[in-house]
């Protein structure tokens, strides 16, 4: 509704501004912390790239087959890396860590190639991640060591599969979405293996994509049980259920990004013509403000660790790059100008 | 129309990243579906015009060609749409622009229009140019009579690439020649004119198509069965019960699709190949068999028993492959083509007890990441599988209907919730849908309602869902009414046992209209009663 009428006056950015409004300036990119992993096209292949807010990019893979920005672990030293090629005709996928400090060479991989794996997430203590794997079945969560030829411990036994798992704040728990009814459900599993799974959402539509938000208190999630995709704030209990937008959905809703004090929620809505448009929406509740115009196709926010900026994927200048702009939507910033998509940004601190 | 798009790995989002849904993409509509495009800085002037008929005309007289014909043969591959190919089958060639020129036909067009490749690849007019450029060249070579449009069907035959016979015939007849004779138009968003073709009536000089009754498909009736050599047994066990199903596009038209997928040179197959308007679907290998459709083919008894523990994970073993005449680069997918493919994907899934959601009907290009991207980012996700669950209706049981507290959740068509007087919102765990409503027992008439329609007169059996609690009223009335509003049963429920669940109140005769179940708050007082969901079945 919000998109329809305009924003009435609630836009931030460009909306809010005719003219495009002023870029971030060098002072205050400086000032931002940590540093965004991205994926990157420029060599003709799939490699991570990373780069600071003031623009000084490195590379950080290498290697012939395509790899894919993971999450970094939790000390930030290392970043998870998913490669994904094809040998011989065999498809495969392979999750690394890729130490920042080191080179190429330094990457670890933790299991043998196989059709699937991927979608990743760290314990708080980097001691284990959970990750989808079809090693044993047709789709389960596993965890896994961060070191070579790790042994999964699987979590999930559903016949029908269980993905993208999540770890909660505190390493206690892990949320997924499990198949099992017939439909995709998200559950919340022990992280010792221990005990029934509790289930979280009973609809007959699909609800995916669980994500905990930063003080573990909310869980966001994707569902099309109003017959449009949309994301939805839980309580960890099951509680709470509610549409994440409110009253202002603007069009099909997906990659939402807790911030990082847990306050607000960044999320695209699609428009048409395959253009995109982002928004932030408060947890507490309220109309979501609109940061882009609409006019392009803006996906993929990610907030920067002090909440002071949001890094996102644009098209705006014909080329696929990553932007920066404050949390309102005003200074919005082109980082990235190499030719070849930019995309997939991740922004954490480094050590 | 609008500018075409290279779509990223698609896939390739979901299968990273954690803030990702199950398809690449997606999204489109579907959502997850979507990673950003990168319009290559090269093709800017690709952009299409908002008017192609000037430049078919252009092209037609330049190197004397029917206009016509050009537009036909356009349509027929692309739906008039500036498409970049990509490699879906080993040792066919990509093809690209309005034309869905490939391999030498590209190279050839290209020089003979006097542009490079790459203008021709991804610039409309350049593309146009050289496809006509190269219509008149094999036109030269087979001497064509060129204001014979019906003579120049040898000619379009061979430049669609297609050898079976069978497969030019229908190409020539079906798809290039009925565009001529039926005539189309596509328009811009704001109902301005993009192509047009006007019919003309024109019988192709060129072999029809063989008249024999076709069979139908031995798992879908509504397919021609046109059986490949392509396909082996699945493996026993587990790994070889099919559990998903893959969507594809052909990267080229439905006529060349089932063709090369016949053909026991290409050594590719799939099971189905659903045509561009949705008319016909072939069936070309049982879906008991495995077929050949993805890339990951790996079997350790023909290699030395090396690495056997590959096996039982190709793809091939556990899933069931519909391709698409079309392109991953398309802007959109015509409506009668999602429909019959959304009924061939209700029908595997119902024979397979293939679970019908985004993790188990998924792209090709989220299992083949590193090399395919189809269907492409404007495959529209969310349609498409709801379209499946509603010809299977809906999820479960067919004719199933559920009635939510909260109406958002609601399918408007059969399904509403009303309340009456002051209930208030409730949001323990344990709810079906979002949330639920409760109100103090007390003796009024103010009861919530949840209806729902039937087309007929049908008995049906009813059940309810609430949040069990030690507050609730052991006797909560649940009074089902007919769509006349006379009572057709009713029964006391305990609400504080069996919480999280459906519970049956009972089987009632219902009459064609809205009907309707209440949960009535009048009995015993010192209680609350718990309006969550009922399920008619």
């Amino acid at each position: 509704m919000l998109g329809a009428m305009g924003c009435q006056g609630r836009c931030g950015g460009a909306a809010a501004v005719p003219a495009a409004p002023g870029a971030l300036s060098e002072a205050e990119r400086r000032a931002l912390p940590g540093t965004i992993v991205f994926l990157s096209e420029r060599a003709g292949q799939k490699d991570v790239w990373r780069v600071t807010p003031a623009g000084e990019e490195t590379q950080v893979t290498s290697a012939p087959e395509d790899e894919y920005p993971g999450p970094p672990s939790p000390d930030g030293r290392t970043l998870l890396v998913i490669a994904s090629g094809e040998a011989d005709g065999r498809v495969f996928q392979q999750l690394r860590l890729q130490p920042l400090a080191g080179g190429p060479q330094s990457q670890v991989a933790l299991h043998p190639p196989r059709p699937r794996a991927r979608n990743a997430s760290w314990a708080p203590d980097g001691t284990w991640l959970a990750a989808e794997s079809d090693a044993q079945g047709f789709s389960d969560v596993v965890r896994v060591r961060p070191q070579a030829n790790a042994v999964d411990a699987q979590l999930t036994n559903v016949k029908a599969g269980c993905f993208e798992p999540a770890v909660s704040p505190d390493g206690t728990e892990v949320a997924c979405v499990c198949s099992g009814e017939g439909d995709p459900e998200v559950y919340v599993f022990r992280a010792d293996g221990t005990g029934e799974p509790r289930r979280i959402t009973t609809f007959y539509l699909e609800d995916r994509t669980p994500q905990w938000s930063p003080d573990g208190k909310w869980l966001a999630f994707v569902s099309n049980r109003e017959r449009k995709e949309r994301v939805y704030l839980v309580r960890p209990d099951g509680s709470d259920l509610r549409a994440l937008s409110g009253g202002g959905f603007a069009g099909d809703e997906r990659e939402a990004a807790f911030s990082p004090d847990g306050r607000r929620v960044a999320y695209v809505a699609r428009l048409e013509d395959g253009k995109s448009r982002i928004w932030v929406a408060d947890v507490a509740g309220g109309a979501p403000v609109a940061l882009t115009d609409g006019q392009h196709r803006d996906d993929m926010p990610a907030w920067s660790p002090d909440g002071k900026a949001l890094v996102f994927v644009s098209e705006r200048d014909g080329d696929t790059d990553l932007y920066l702009m404050r949390p309102d939507g005003t200074g919005q910033t082109r980082l990235t100008t190499a030719k070849g998509a930019d995309w997939l940004p991740r922004w954490f601190t480094p050590r | 129309m609008s500018i075409f798009r290279n779509p990223l790995a698609a896939a390739a989002a979901a299968l990273v990243l954690s803030a990702c849904g199950p398809q690449a993409q997606q999204n489109p509509e579907a959502p997850p579906a979507e990673t950003p495009s990168q319009p290559s800085p090269d093709t800017a002037g690709s952009a299409l015009p908002r008017e192609l008929d000037p430049l078919f005309a252009q092209a037609a007289q330049e190197f004397n060609v029917p206009a016509e014909l050009l537009k036909a043969v356009s349509y027929a591959e692309t739906r008039w749409q500036m498409i970049r190919g990509e490699a879906e089958f080993p040792g066919q060639k990509p093809a690209f622009g309005l034309m869905a020129l490939r391999g030498e036909d590209l190279e050839q067009g290209a020089a003979l229009a006097g542009v490079t490749v790459e203008a021709a690849s991804t610039d409309a007019l350049s593309n146009l140019r050289a496809g006509a450029a190269r219509l008149s060249q094999l036109a030269t070579d087979v001497n064509v009579e060129r204001g014979d449009l019906a003579a120049w069907a040898p000619v379009v035959a061979r430049l669609s690439g297609i050898t079976n016979p069978e497969a030019q015939a229908e190409h020539v007849h079906r798809g290039v020649y009925a565009v001529i004779n039926q005539g189309a138009v596509a328009l811009n968003q704001d109902g301005s004119v993009f192509a047009s073709l006007e019919p003309v009536k024109v019988e192709a000089k060129f072999e029809r198509p063989q008249v024999r009754a076709m069979a139908a498909g031995p798992d879908y009736a509504a397919a021609v069965w046109r059986p490949s050599p392509n396909y082996n047994a699945r493996p026993s066990g587990s790994t070889g019960d099919p559990s998903m199903i893959i969507i594809h596009t052909c990267e080229g038209s439905y006529s060349s699709c089932w063709s090369w997928l016949t053909n026991s040179a290409s050594g590719v197959s799939a099971h189905y190949v659903v045509n561009e308007s949705g008319s016909e679907v072939s069936q070309l290998v049982r879906e008991a068999s495995r077929g050949w459709h993805i890339g990951a083919t790996y079997d350790c008894s023909l290699n030395a028993s090396k690495e056997c523990w590959l096996n039982g994970v190709s793809a091939n073993h556990f899933t069931i492959g519909i391709e698409h005449g079309g392109y991953a680069s398309q802007t959109s997918f015509p409506t009668g083509q999602i429909d019959a493919s959304a009924k061939l994907s209700c029908d595997i899934a119902r024979d397979n007890a293939i679970v019908k959601d985004s993790y188990h009907i998924v792209a090709h290009g989220r299992l083949q990441p590193a090399t395919r991207t189809d269907p492409g980012p404007n495959w529209p996700w969310s349609t498409y599988i709801s379209k499946i669950n509603s010809y299977c209706g809906t999820t479960t049981p067919s004719g199933e209907i559920i009635v939510d507290s909260n109406s958002a959740n609601n399918d408007a068509s059969k399904a509403r919730f009303e309340l009456t007087g002051t209930w208030t919102d409730g949001y323990s765990a344990g709810y079906y849908g979002s949330g639920y409503y409760y109100a103090a027992t007390e003796a009024v008439s103010a009861p919530a309602t949840f209806w729902f329609y039937l087309p007929t007169a049908q008995t049906r059996t009813v059940d309810a869902w609430w949040v069990a609690g030690t507050n609730r009223s052991t006797t909560a009335p649940f009074i089902a009414y007919n769509a006349a509003g006379s009572e057709v049963g009713r029964v006391s429920m305990n609400q504080q046992i069996n919480g999280g669940k459906w519970v049956q109140l009972g089987t009632y005769s219902f009459s064609a209209g809205w009907n309707k179940v209440q949960l009535s708050r009048w009995t015993t007082p010192g209680s609350v009663v718990m309006a969550d969901a009922v399920r008619v079945r």
